[in-house]
């Protein structure tokens, strides 16, 4: 009786490994692209994002166990590779960025109109939402390199402003303040669109 | 009461969950007495959402997958908990495949 307990234990371990393998591809290979698509960001160029992401899996495969099941497998995999890129990565080749203190210009930002709401459905809002995106792609490539970063550290992988100044190698402040022009050009373009298509009134 | 500069600045960090309870409750007395800042909260929303929704991942190549699959493969058949060896092991492969040198890395318990 015993013998056999000692035995199927040892399946037990390899059964264990399996499932380990069978759990860990399910729960984070479907996050592969978003993983690759943030490493791009961090790493800029592909051999390295390659590079990052396969040593992001096979981090978060040895410390599988680490991870909750039923928690958010994508959060978790893009703060093992935020971790190692801070760790290994940036500090190889990059050292910290550079970030320019002279103001971005954002044609009318400064000067939001006045406008009294009139009111939108949210059919409405998603329209707005598909009809933009040239717009919005230009916004965003009027703005730095740096400051497009943040936005999308922010907006696309979650990042909070922390994680993202580590990242950056920037002060938390600019971040903030970073975010916070490049998300009021945003808001400009968007107030605009809503007036031209009578959703807001001047 | 801050001013609308002010609440204007706060308002982007505030969606993004990162206002300390302080400026949060400067930024709602200053929402309930101006609905122009009210009216750059939903834009603040929508601008961050449409960020999303522009944005068009880029796809991993397919060797990548390969690697990484193959590389648990070899430290599943290994046996037992993942070790520094297995990673090791799984890296000398790696690297025969592709000239990767990134994998000792991998072996590190700092991520």
């Amino acid at each position: 009786m015993q013998r056999c307990f000692c035995f199927s234990g040892d399946f037990m371990t390899l059964d264990n490994n399996e499932e380990r393998k069978k759990l860990f591809l399910g729960a984070a290979l479907p996050h592969l692209n978003a993983v690759y698509d943030s490493a791009l960001r961090l790493a800029t160029n592909e051999a390295d994002a390659e590079d990052l992401t396969q040593t992001t899996f096979l981090k978060a495969y040895r410390f599988f166990d680490k991870f909750r099941q039923g928690t958010d497998c994508r959060a978790w995999l893009l703060t093992i590779l935020k971790n190692t890129f801070i760790n290994q990565y940036r500090r190889r080749t990059r050292g910290p960025v550079t970030i320019e203190l002279d103001e971005e210009k954002f044609p009318g930002v400064r000067d939001e109109p006045k406008l009294s709401t009139t009111s939108e459905s949210e059919a409405g809002r998603t329209e707005l939402m598909g009809m933009l995106g040239e717009e919005v792609e230009e916004a965003l490539g009027s703005i730095s390199e740096e400051s497009r970063k943040i936005v999308l550290l922010s907006s696309i992988d979650g990042f909070s402003y922390k994680e993202i100044a580590e990242i950056m190698g920037c002060p938390v402040g600019t971040v903030r303040s970073r975010l916070s022009r490049a998300r009021r050009a945003l808001r400009a373009l968007l107030r605009k669109y809503a007036v031209q298509q009578g959703m807001l009134r001047k | 009461m801050i001013d609308c500069l002010k609440a204007s600045e706060l308002i982007t960090a505030y969606v993004d969950g990162e206002l300390c309870d302080t400026e949060v409750e400067a930024l709602y007395a200053h929402l309930d007495a101006c609905p122009d800042c009210r009216k750059k909260l939903d834009f603040e929303r929508e601008a961050k959402e449409i960020v999303k929704l522009q944005h068009t991942p880029a796809e991993s190549p397919k060797k990548v997958r390969r690697r990484i699959v193959e590389a648990i493969e070899d430290m599943s058949e290994l046996g037992c908990e993942p070790s520094l060896r297995a990673l090791s092991a799984a890296g000398r492969r790696w690297r025969k495949h592709a000239g990767q040198s990134q994998l000792a890395a991998v072996g590190q318990t700092n991520f």
